[in-house]
């Protein structure tokens, strides 16, 4: 009994935690992660390498079935805690840590689960239809319990996973090729609450729809702080340099955004001007993502698209971190005496969701997916319309 | 020094898996602490991370997806470390070496070769989109970085003409190999990187496909993977002392010490360059890999069987 319980503390210190953010509790996912590094924990980046799951805000209806799945593809020993908006997380972390180390509890857990090693029996129903689900069971589609599945088909659907489809137009001719994906809602680097079903050639999109889940007027934010929306943009460079592979530019943009979420004025100006020059001057950054994502001036009108869109991905994340020094001068975070008038900033001109769709179409996943961290987080369909 | 000490070979096997597993837990080490560094966050979490990411993983239970080829799973990521201890076998340490073959350099370009197959089962056996994605990536960057490998192999190959590691070690009593042959060099420290699936080479792990060929894996099974990620890694910078940086010559201490102590470096230079670099997306990996790399390392092939002709 010794042994296991030095193994747990042991265990208990390198947990890896898997963030749900809900729509709206942006500021306290950013805290809750600030809390989970701090410990020198880290981040899960899909539930089978998660023990704890952290679910911040309040889920809608759809999100609770999507955490519900999440929840159940968690191998355990495993720890599910909840973190209001505007809760402190260092109770809710210590909580986790005790459930982890309560050994009774946590074989309890795992006597009551349904053979994970099987992963279920395949024939739970959920009354949703999407055309198949990402059967790998990720982000919310736990195979314990694979819920979102067309059984419509049982005959073509090993234990309930609906086989690849062919389509008329592939490119390389082979049948069962054609692969229905959902991506989101829970991802590393991915808008919260954007879910974008695509459908895959292999690795390349060749056509995908989304949509923000549950997403409703109720969603809309009340005119957010300008310091808030300054860190939210600049959270936005975090996730395309993450995505991109450069780990000490993403963790600059995020030291940038923590400054000014604590409104340090002129670190904040040294830290985004710094930001600017290394992501402008990096060449491998712009060997990276040089002449990547391609969206023409005639297409982003098409498609309602801000003028910052236009461009290849390199361009746009250098966009956004100027739309982070634009709206950080709003509030006179960069030290300037005279605050810029807010009608002065481009801040609302989002992307809409569902131009998503139709733009990663064509692009291999790690383009596609750097085309949708390059947009910078969309705009519901209730912000679309509050703006325009 | 040089004792002809001849253990048992699991006695050898077992000193060679310790020493590797050694160099494996420092650059795991090594890594955190630059990562807390560059953040600003105390380094003391990473000095015991790899105590404590093992005792998670054992304690966590091992979970397979729907439908997953377990049985291809398991190989593949079991495999990784197999593979990267079969390459350490003929590495001499010192006069002390498990396997003296006598083609030593075609063995570590097999079992760098077998890491393709375990890549890709592990990616393939989880039946799950983002893992498989993770294993196309893989084949993608193999076909880019494998060539321009080998090729860089097969310059120390010609320099000491022999196929044997001992001698190509013995061939550099008064010029490393890494002085007159850097291009090839540079590139098998890539090839290193890339077949560790680490550094720039991490998209088929990478986090925009959750974790790619790791984002199903949990408990034992994932250990597995993260550690023989690690010990290739360690055993690419092992075999690049006798191949390119003079095998265990230098002052004073035995050879076998030098050995550690070079391939110890080398590591510690391939993780801090992690760092520095974003990583890159297999397409221009392979327009790099064709039309850069391989060109330059087949004219340092040319340069190097050139001198060696002259030399007579």
């Amino acid at each position: 009994m010794g042994v296991r319980r030095w193994l747990a503390r042991r265990a208990v210190r390198a947990s890896r935690v898997l963030v749900v953010e809900c729509p709206g509790a942006w500021r306290d996912r950013v805290d809750a992660e600030h809390a989970v590094r701090a410990r020198g924990w880290r981040l899960a980046e899909s539930p089978a390498s998660a023990d704890v799951l952290l679910v911040v805000g309040e889920p809608g209806a759809e999100l609770v079935e999507v955490v519900a799945g999440l929840w159940d593809a968690m191998p355990g020993p495993r720890a599910r805690v909840d973190l209001a908006v505007g809760a402190d997380p260092e109770p809710a972390l210590d909580t986790a840590v005790a459930s982890l180390l309560d050994t009774s509890a946590q074989a309890e857990d795992a006597g009551g689960r349904a053979q994970p090693d099987l992963g279920g029996d395949g024939t739970e129903h959920h009354g949703m239809d999407h055309e198949g689900m990402d059967h790998g069971g990720h982000e919310g589609m736990g195979h314990g319990s694979h819920e979102g599945m067309d059984h419509g088909d049982m005959e073509m659907a090993p234990d309930g996973i609906p086989l690849a489809g062919g389509t008329e137009d592939d490119r390389d001719g082979l049948e069962m090729d054609a692969l229905p994906v959902r991506l989101g809602p829970v991802l590393p680097h991915w808008p919260a609450g954007l879910v974008l079903d695509v459908t895959l050639h292999g690795d390349l999109v060749t056509g995908g729809a989304a949509r923000f889940l549950g997403a409703g007027a109720e969603d809309l934010p009340a005119a957010p702080d300008p310091a808030v929306l300054a860190a939210r943009h600049c959270d936005d460079v975090v996730a395309v340099l993450a995505l991109a592979g450069w780990d000490g530019g993403a963790a600059l943009a995020r030291a940038a955004r923590d400054t000014l979420l604590e409104r340090h004025g002129g670190d904040a100006r040294d830290t985004l001007l710094d930001l600017r020059y290394r992501v402008a001057r990096s060449r491998t950054l712009r060997w990276s993502l040089g002449g990547v994502g391609v969206v023409s001036a005639p297409l982003a009108a098409r498609h309602g698209l801000p003028e910052r869109a236009v461009g290849d991905c390199h361009d746009r994340v250098l966009a956004l971190v100027d739309r982070t020094i634009a709206t950080a001068r709003v509030y006179g975070g960069l030290g300037s005496a005279t605050p810029v008038d807010p009608a002065d900033v481009d801040d609302a001109a989002g992307v809409p969701v569902q131009a998503l769709g139709p733009l990663v179409t064509g692009y291999d996943l790690a383009v596609a997916r750097l085309v949708v961290a390059s947009l910078g987080t969309p705009l519901t369909p209730a912000e679309v319309g509050a703006h325009g | 020094m040089g004792e002809a000490v001849t253990p048992g070979l699991l006695g050898s096997v077992a000193v060679a898996a310790a020493l590797l597993a050694a160099l494996a837990t420092a650059a795991v080490v090594l890594d955190g602490v630059l990562g807390a560094r560059s953040e600003g966050r105390s380094s003391r979490p990473a000095l015991t991370r790899p105590v404590d990411e093992v005792a998670r993983l054992l304690r966590q239970r091992r979970r397979a997806p729907l439908s997953a080829d377990t049985l291809l799973w398991r190989i593949g990521g079991g495999g990784l470390g197999v593979a990267a201890l079969l390459m350490v076998a003929v590495v001499p340490l010192g006069e002390w070496v498990i396997a003296d073959l006598d083609v030593g350099v075609v063995w570590f370009n097999t079992m760098d070769v077998a890491v393709w197959a375990l890549v890709w089962l592990t990616g393939w056996g989880a039946n799950s989109v983002h893992s498989l994605v993770g294993g196309y990536r893989f084949l993608a960057l193999a076909l880019a970085y494998e060539l321009p490998l080998m090729f860089a192999l097969v310059a120390p190959a010609v320099g000491a003409a022999s196929l044997d590691v001992r001698e190509i070690a013995a061939a550099q009593g008064s010029l490393w190999f890494v002085v007159w042959m850097p291009v090839a060099f540079a590139v098998y420290c890539l090839g290193v990187v890339a077949f560790s699936v680490w550094g720039p080479f991490t998209p088929p792990a990478g986090s925009d496909v959750a974790g790619g060929v790791l984002s199903e894996l949990s408990g034992v099974d994932r250990l597995l993977v993260q550690a023989g990620r690690y010990a290739l890694l360690a055993a690419g910078a092992a075999f690049a002392v006798p191949m390119f940086l003079g095998g265990g010559s230098g002052p004073l201490l035995p050879g076998w010490a030098w050995v550690v102590l070079k391939s110890a470096v080398l590591l510690a230079a391939l993780v801090w360059l992690r760092r520095r670099l974003p990583s890159a997306r297999p397409d221009l990996v392979m327009e790099v890999g064709w039309v850069v790399l391989l060109p330059a390392v087949l004219l340092q092939d040319l340069a190097v069987a050139v001198v060696v002709a002259w030399r007579g």
